[in-house]
């Protein structure tokens, strides 16, 4: 399950930061660099604050395609107790749509709430504080 | 606090050649020139005549392709805190306050955090910025960003500091603002500048020596010396002086530049 969380998101993440950083506008990393900042303290300190801006809107669909995965492992996994995507497999083989639909609903909610509660308050205390986004 | 050293740069053969798939573009030509121990150098010259250029290679962002740079006899290769640069876009941290942006350079020169914050705010007491410790730059107006910027350069104590154009997106009034701010803390350290503008009322009002480029490929066309003490007068004599000597050969130049690239 872990591993289908992980894959899920890795590639999108990945690419999404690799093409983030090099939108950094350079003279940003000339200026670090030439107060004698490098390596770790430069990628850390410098390119991923910098680069977040551009990496928040993969960062939200990532993890809206981690939350698919996991749901979707659970309904393959044989070992788990209960889970959601347990319940909606095993409504669909009795053929109990209301659980099925009561189900989807309840994913596409959390799924909601996962993104408020986490991404919204990421959003709000780094972009939006640093006035690299014009809020409403 | 650290007494203020200052270095010499030493610019030898020179020459920078950009390439790509339309050709190649020889951007600076043989230039060989010393910038003096604790003066304000200031480079003149008409657009896209690589004073810009020239001055990336000073701080190290990208190599000659012929010739050396040398400060304290080393070659310049790569960019170290033995200078500073303030970008004609200010190129500030947005993710940090002002306190956070000037300490940042300190700190990474191995200062603990409260050490340099005690530095930076020194520096930012010399910019007059007191109180705006924990602002954020973008609810800084653009003077008030280049005081930082200019802040962040000076505050883990560089040998040489460097100017591309500071004041270039600033408006007249603030421009002239900054012009005499700069004096004034130019004047408290001494250290060596080298400042890139295409404003040569801003080159008078500053500098020790000014050197005039010629259009692309850049070359050196004069160098002249600039004996007025300080503070100076916009309007006074011996500035109008030396201002229209400066004119003179810059509007060669332009001429050219026009001819090369408009024609």
């Amino acid at each position: 399950m872990i591993i289908a969380i992980f894959l899920g998101g890795f590639f999108e993440i990945t690419c999404a930061m690799i093409t983030a950083m090099r939108t950094v506008q350079i003279r940003i990393v000339s200026a670090a660099r030439i107060m004698g900042v490098k390596g770790w303290k430069l990628f850390l300190e410098v390119h991923l604050p910098a680069s977040l801006l551009s990496l928040l809107p993969t960062l939200r669909v990532s993890v809206g395609y981690c939350w698919r995965a996991l749901v979707g492992a659970e309904m393959l996994c044989a070992m788990i107790e209960w889970g959601l995507g347990k319940m909606i497999y095993e409504a669909r083989f009795w053929n109990d749509v209301s659980v099925m639909f009561a189900g989807l609903i309840v994913i596409g909610v959390l799924g909601v709430i996962i993104d408020r509660l986490l991404l919204q308050r990421l959003e709000t205390k780094t972009v939006v504080k640093w006035g690299m986004v014009k809020n409403r | 606090m650290k007494k203020p050293s200052t270095s010499g740069i030493s610019i030898r053969n020179v020459s920078k050649v950009f390439g790509s798939n339309s050709g190649t573009t020889l951007a600076l030509d043989d230039i060989s020139l010393e910038i003096p121990e604790a003066k304000f150098t200031t480079i003149v010259g008409p657009s896209g005549c690589g004073k810009s250029t020239l001055l990336y290679l000073l701080g190290g962002f990208d190599l000659p392709t012929q010739g050396e740079i040398l400060m304290d006899d080393k070659p310049v290769r790569r960019p170290a805190s033995d200078r500073g640069f303030v970008f004609q876009d200010f190129a500030l941290f947005p993710w940090k306050t002002v306190l956070g942006n000037v300490a940042f350079g300190v700190q990474a020169n191995g200062y603990s955090k409260k050490e340099a914050q005690k530095i930076a705010k020194h520096y930012i007491e010399l910019v007059n910025l007191n109180g705006f410790e924990n602002a954020y730059p973008h609810t800084l107006s653009g003077g008030m960003k280049q005081r930082v910027s200019i802040a962040r350069a000076l505050a883990y104590d560089p040998k040489v500091l460097l100017m591309d154009e500071p004041f270039g997106s600033l408006d007249a009034q603030t421009k002239k603002y900054m012009q005499g701010e700069l004096t004034k803390i130019w004047e408290k350290f001494h250290k060596t500048v080298v400042f890139v503008t295409h404003s040569v009322i801003e080159a008078v009002y500053l500098s020790d020596r000014i050197v005039v480029m010629t259009a692309r490929p850049g070359r050196i066309k004069s160098v002249l010396d600039v004996p007025i003490p300080r503070p100076r007068n916009y309007i006074g004599e011996d500035f109008l002086v030396i201002r229209r000597k400066v004119l003179e050969f810059l509007e060669e130049e332009i001429q050219k530049e026009i001819q090369q690239n408009h024609v």
